[in-house]
């Protein structure tokens, strides 16, 4: 039985009630769409009374995530969100926040990243800190997205992990969206998440100093470290959710989650809210005779390469779906998968393909799927048109110029 | 003679031991805002010397509590360091202050140091200024004075070195109607002191700036940082005020105001002044401190 | 392919000596390599830069830690640093110093020419502008290159009359390496380097000097006492006990928290302070004097 009392709201609210239900002690934000119902919504939390909490209305999104670095420094629970231009102004912090082992939790509501300017999710925005330490966990639908935050605050202020992490959920379609969803009693979150132990923080009592410069004689140290915690990190992922479902009947994965893959030819692999429609997709095209199978990348960093490779290498095709891409290469999930399968038996290393759906706002449906599909067992018997790794799918050739640009 | 024997770095504030050049202006600040503070105060610095010179890890000699993020946003750190402790229900006992340096203010920190002035955060921002970006190799800032030659403002050519007035930022720290904003010297222990400890005594956002001279940066023996920085002082270049709510409060006035030339012949960083046979450009700098004068009444 | 260490301090032209070097052999046909080592370093801090000369152009991009040369542009540095560390077995090392090098701390037993660069140089400039003495010297020990391309590259880089200064110091130090009772002193190893004195020992843990990493960087208060910063000095402030009574302006003053005041007199940390002189100039009683750590 799941625990928590239905109803139904806007996805930004779950969350604005997800980290109420979590007790920060000092919110730090600038508004930025599709953000802002979030932290709106936390503001009259606090202007009520009903959280506890400093909310401090911060002049960019820059100061807002260096608020929340001070804060966390200072030994309390603190919380941000952002998207789109607004991460990225975040970067520098982000980055450091990482490095000094600050667990603050934030959350990233997908948006694209100008120009062109515009509000349709893609992962561009938060993909950008893959190499920066943070770990990132995407969402699929509101109560994922609820519960995950949970989850986040426990993850990141683990004494093994201390690292910030983001929970990454779609933009309108996960934040403006309203379903039904299990909201948990404050004893019940009390009890998984309990109040947050600094391990060093900033006192008069324990003088320490934080943020110190390294050279060449021990920086390659620093980064073996981080690069331990954030694998470490891995199992606290997994722990969470398993302590999560222990405690609340519920769950949407660990690092990744699997529907249908076990016996499947081909396999999509996606992050978001495209992973629901490609659930519905599964049983459509299963019902349709098509063995398809479905693997959710729920924690993006630390990548979950080794359980990629179980679930995935009984295929023959693998088509990632990716809404961000590294401009001159590929898809940025597709060229994870790669790395990862790399480490399968040949015999058993199946096709990828990677595909840009979702990309730039443009939406996922049954058919998106059904024509990824497609081109992947055209890939599977070498009929590919061409070796391409980043199929635009969905591309509409009569927007395109006819000859190139200049 | 020998160490004495009581160790008189135990409970000290600011250790010995850090690696700032010798002679330097915002070591001797550091010190005596931290001796004005007292030990329970929590420090954030931005990116710069001082943040260079005292973690070069893990050698700091801070003894209070530090902390370092970045460049830009010292001012936006100190208010989540504020934010904190009111939260853990400290912020009475415990107070915050910034110290960094002129670029880190000035520049590339003024939005964060806007947005903790506005929002009200019971910090103490205190800028040391030495005019240019010093940690970098010497470029020139938004604080650099009128004629000062830098590695980006150099004197050749046609160019006389900086050609735009300093950035006023005590006036722009003013016009946020905060309760109070000082100007001091490293020159004048007693009267930075004073006003750091006056400081401390207001709840609110606070700004000091610290007129500190840089050895390196501005061409002049070790020895003599103190007396350059009293002759800024004195030729008017920099005036000492005091300000509340925008409203000027009190001035330190001039004894016997000596020319501006007595101040910039000592320093490399002006001697192209000196070589301009008609000396026009010692004359717009002599009107910068006849302004100063008249606008603070800094004589009589 | 030769590798050459020089130590110096921030500021004292180690940096440009390396430079030239590499200026000076290019214009004898040859090939080579100048760079420092980066770090945050402050004026009268130790640095150290690198020169690699050859006949084919030098590829390798990383320190000298086999020098055939080690160049020692200030003689207090054997007390602060393990100049020797790496010398080849056959390697040489140069040193400015009047006295003979028997005295210093070594981690080796190398051959030590000691020139009196300093002595050069206050009597070619008026200043201690040690490094065309000790490159002039440099080309009388080595084979690799002529006295003449350093004074050119000298007279190059400071054309004019400060040049021609440069190169008759570089003349003079390289005279001193030929004249016949000059000779390599052998040294041998100290059973220690020194360190300029016992610093206080910090507090423990929090990535204190001497313990692990801590994984957040997070630093315990004052390490830096670890860290004496005393063999920066060019000069140390002496207190004349009958002079001072303790005001303690000195103290209000001092960038280093060096100085304190026992019983009514001004007592200086030789171990942390870095000899600026503020002391002396502020002193109203003129109690504070400075005098050279030559001297």
């Amino acid at each position: 039985m799941t625990r928590g009392t239905v109803s139904v709201m806007e996805g930004s609210m779950a969350v604005a009630k997800a980290v109420k239900a979590c007790r920060p002690a000092v919110i730090s934000a600038y508004p930025i769409t599709p953000q802002t119902h979030i932290i709106e919504m936390l503001a009259q939390m606090v202007a009520q009374g009903e959280l506890e909490a400093e909310y401090v209305r911060a002049d960019s999104e820059f100061s807002a995530a260096s608020v929340v670095a001070g804060a966390s420094a200072t030994g309390v629970r603190t919380y941000t969100a952002s998207a789109s231009q607004g991460l990225l102004l975040m970067t520098e912090v982000l980055y450091y926040l990482a490095g000094a082992r600050l667990p603050v939790v934030l959350t990233g509501t997908n948006r694209q990243v100008s120009v062109p300017l515009g509000l349709q999710p893609d992962h561009r925005d938060t993909m950008s800190f893959r190499d920066s330490g943070v770990i990132q966990l995407y969402v699929e639908n509101v109560q994922e997205a609820y519960d995950t935050h949970l989850q986040a605050f426990k993850i990141a202020e683990d004494h093994g992990v201390l690292l910030p992490t983001m929970v990454c959920m779609d933009g309108f379609v996960l934040t403006h969206v309203v379903e039904p969803v299990r909201i948990l009693d404050q004893v019940d979150v009390d009890g998984y998440l309990p109040p947050y132990e600094p391990v060093h923080y900033l006192t008069p009592e324990r003088p320490s100093v934080f943020g110190s410069y390294t050279d060449d004689a021990n920086t390659l140290e620093f980064y073996y470290l981080l690069q331990q915690a954030v694998l470490g990190a891995k199992a606290k992922v997994e722990l969470a959710a398993r302590d999560f479902r222990a405690a609340f009947g519920r769950s949407h994965g660990g690092l990744i989650d699997s529907y249908g893959a076990e016996d499947a030819e081909v396999v999509v692999i996606a992050m978001g809210s495209t992973v629901g429609t490609l659930r519905e997709a599964v049983d459509v095209l299963r019902r349709e005779g098509a063995k398809v199978g479905l693997i959710k990348v729920r924690c993006f960093r630390p990548f979950p390469a080794e359980e990629v490779r179980q679930a995935a290498s009984g295929a023959d095709a693998v088509a990632v779906v990716d809404r961000a891409m590294s401009f001159g290469f590929q898809g940025v999930l597709a060229t994870d998968v790669k790395a990862a399968l790399y480490d399968a038996p040949a015999a058993n290393r199946p096709v990828v393909m990677g595909t840009m759906a979702g990309f730039g706002g443009r939406e996922v449906t049954i058919d998106t799927v059904r024509e990824i599909v497609k081109v992947a067992r055209q890939a599977l018997d070498g009929h590919l048109p061409a070796p391409d790794d980043s199929n635009f799918i969905g591309l509409k050739p009569e927007l395109l110029p006819v000859a190139g640009p200049g | 003679m020998d160490k004495p024997a009581v160790d008189p770095y135990q409970k000290m504030m600011f250790a010995p031991g850090h690696r700032a050049c010798p002679g330097c202006g915002a070591s001797i600040a550091v010190r005596l805002v931290l001796e004005a503070t007292g030990p329970d105060v929590i420090v954030v610095s931005p990116t710069g010397c001082l943040e260079t010179f005292t973690s070069p890890y893990p050698y700091t000699p801070w003894g209070v509590p530090w902390l370092h993020v970045l460049f830009e946003n010292a001012a936006a750190v100190a208010s989540g360091v504020e934010a904190a402790l009111r939260s853990r229900g400290s912020s009475d006992r415990v107070r915050v202050i910034v110290i960094g340096g002129d670029g880190g203010t000035y520049d590339i920190g003024l939005g964060a140091l806007s947005g903790m002035f506005e929002r009200g955060h019971d910090v103490l921002y205190v800028c040391y200024n030495n005019e240019a970006y010093m940690n970098t190799g010497v470029q020139r800032s938004s604080a650099t004075p009128l004629g000062t030659a830098t590695m980006t403002s150099p004197a050749t050519g046609q160019a006389w070195g900086e050609d735009r007035p300093q950035k006023d930022l005590p006036a722009i720290a003013m016009a946020h109607q905060i309760p109070y904003v000082a100007t001091a010297s490293v020159a004048f222990p007693a009267d930075l002191r004073r006003k750091v400890k006056q400081a401390m005594a207001i709840r609110g956002p606070k700004y000091v700036e610290v007129h500190s001279p840089c050895p390196i940066g501005w061409g002049y023996d070790a020895a003599e940082t103190v007396e350059l920085a009293r002759l800024a002082v004195n030729t008017g270049l920099v005036p000492l005020y005091e300000a509340a709510a925008g409203q000027q409060l009190r001035v330190r006035k001039i004894q016997q105001r000596l020319p501006v030339t007595e101040y910039l012949r000592r320093q490399r960083r002006f001697h192209h002044l000196f070589a301009d046979a008609n000396g026009a450009h010692l004359v717009s700098i002599q009107s910068v401190a006849d302004g100063n004068v008249n606008r603070w009444a800094l004589e009589g | 392919m030769i590798e050459i260490r020089i130590h110096g301090r921030g500021g004292q032209g180690a940096v440009l000596a390396a430079e030239l070097l590499v200026h000076a052999a290019f214009a004898e046909g040859k090939f080579g390599q100048a760079f420092p080592a980066f770090g945050g370093e402050r004026r009268g801090a130790p640095v150290q830069a690198f020169v690699r000369l050859d006949k084919s152009p030098v590829r390798v991009r990383y320190r000298v830690y086999r020098p055939d040369y080690v160049v020692i542009l200030d003689r207090t540095l054997p007390d602060m640093i393990d100049v020797l560390d790496g010398l080849r077995p056959d390697g040489v090392v140069l040193i400015d110093s009047a006295r003979p090098p028997a005295t210093l701390s070594w981690s080796a037993d190398a051959p030590v020419y000691a020139i009196p660069a300093t002595a050069i140089a206050m009597e070619v400039f008026g200043q201690p502008l040690v490094n065309p003495a000790m490159l002039g010297a440099l080309a009388a020990i080595t084979s690799e290159i002529s006295l003449l391309s350093i004074q050119d590259a000298f007279q190059r880089r400071f054309p004019g009359s400060l040049g021609e200064k440069n190169g008759l110091a570089a003349q003079m130090g390289y005279d001193h390496v030929l004249k016949p009772d000059v000779l390599p002193v052998r040294v041998t190893r100290s059973p220690h380097v020194r360190g300029v004195g016992q610093a206080s020992a910090p507090d423990a843990g929090l990535g204190a000097p001497g313990h692990p990493l801590h994984f957040g960087l997070v630093v315990a208060p004052r390490t830096s006492l670890a860290y004496p910063t005393g063999g920066w000095r060019y000069a140390r402030p002496a207190v004349d006990a009958d002079i001072c009574n303790g005001c303690g302006l000195c103290v209000a003053f001092c960038p280093d928290s060096s100085l304190t005041i026992v019983e009514k007199q001004a007592i200086v940390d030789y171990m942390y302070c870095k000899g600026c002189g503020i002391c002396s100039k502020v002193c109203s009683r003129g109690a504070i004097a400075m005098m050279s750590e030559e001297g």
